[in-house]
């Protein structure tokens, strides 16, 4: 089963995620910061085929764990979307610097999000139900 | 040193401010949004039953910005974000809620902030607040603040805001 796994201290967040995410014929799978997503990605490595990662995170924050996502060779084959409200041009270029495949600002909407997801997935893994 | 007047940073501010709550509940929960009232008052007293407050902080300036919703508005703002019932909508989705609202609000704040005087604004984590009347203690009794009443749908809720320029 193919996840995409959701990084957010926010729960409610992480619940708005899952519509989308089950729409594109993914489960998600979830953690509350960075030190859990990298938990999540060494347990599920073969079967997660995107993250969804925020920034603003106690224990270990967005940039730090995409930078440890990019490091572990058993890991960065994975693509990693910043889900954030940083919005500043700076902050957008460090991420895709460090590794991000995409970058999508809160608030978002819906179409935004299954836009921005669909556009770091393989193609052919892609099922609308 | 303050490089600009009171006067024209809250207007800004205020601006900002407005225009972050309009995108962030249309776009978030579509619902639209109505500034009902904007005054100045001396203590920070949390207006509402589910509260969140942030800091913000950078080269030229900080301050602290509070959500405050009612619990009936708070379920149904959640309810929309999610998609369910107002029935529906759990406890814990509701503080989580109005902590993530102000995390976008500041959000996009701080980008206009940032924009304006070229120069980079964090944020702390935000910290939900219950029950009304709590008063936050700030340590400064000359500080003033800024009340924004809002309403939807008939229903008012509240941003303060502290922020000083330096």
């Amino acid at each position: 089963m193919p996840y995409i796994l959701s990084v957010d201290d926010s729960r409610l967040i992480r619940k708005i995620m899952t519509g989308p995410i089950q729409a594109l014929g993914y489960e998600i799978l979830e953690a509350s910061d960075g030190l859990e997503c990298l938990e999540q990605l060494k347990a599920h490595a073969k079967e997660v085929e995107l993250v969804l990662l925020d920034c603003n995170m106690p224990n270990l924050d967005g940039i730090e764990t995409l930078k440890a996502i990019k490091a572990d060779s058993a890991l960065s084959h994975i693509p990693v979307m910043i889900v954030t409200t940083e919005g500043e041009r700076e902050k957008m270029i460090g991420a895709i610097k460090a590794g991000a495949s995409q970058y999508l600002t809160k608030p978002f909407t819906e179409d935004d999000l299954l836009t921005k997801m669909m556009e770091c997935l393989p193609q052919e893994s892609l099922n609308f139900g | 040193m303050q490089t600009q007047s009171r006067n024209a940073l809250d207007a800004k501010l205020v601006h900002n401010l407005m225009d972050s709550v309009t995108d962030v509940l249309g776009i978030m929960a579509g619902t639209s949004v109505t500034l009902q009232d904007v005054k100045p008052v001396k203590s920070f007293k949390f207006k509402g039953d589910i509260s969140s407050v942030i800091g913000i902080s950078g080269e030229h300036g900080e301050g602290i910005f509070a959500l405050s919703f009612s619990e009936m508005l708070t379920k149904l703002m959640v309810s929309r974000l999610l998609g369910i019932s107002k029935e529906d909508v759990q406890r814990e989705d509701m503080i989580d809620g109005v902590g993530e609202l102000i995390n976008m609000i500041s959000g996009r704040t701080k980008v206009a902030l940032s924009q304006e005087d070229n120069t980079l604004y964090n944020l702390s984590l935000p910290s939900v607040v219950l029950g009304e009347g709590s008063e936050l203690e700030t340590g400064d009794a000359e500080t003033s603040y800024l009340l924004l009443s809002f309403d939807i749908e008939g229903e008012l809720f509240h941003l303060q805001v502290n922020f000083q320029t330096y």
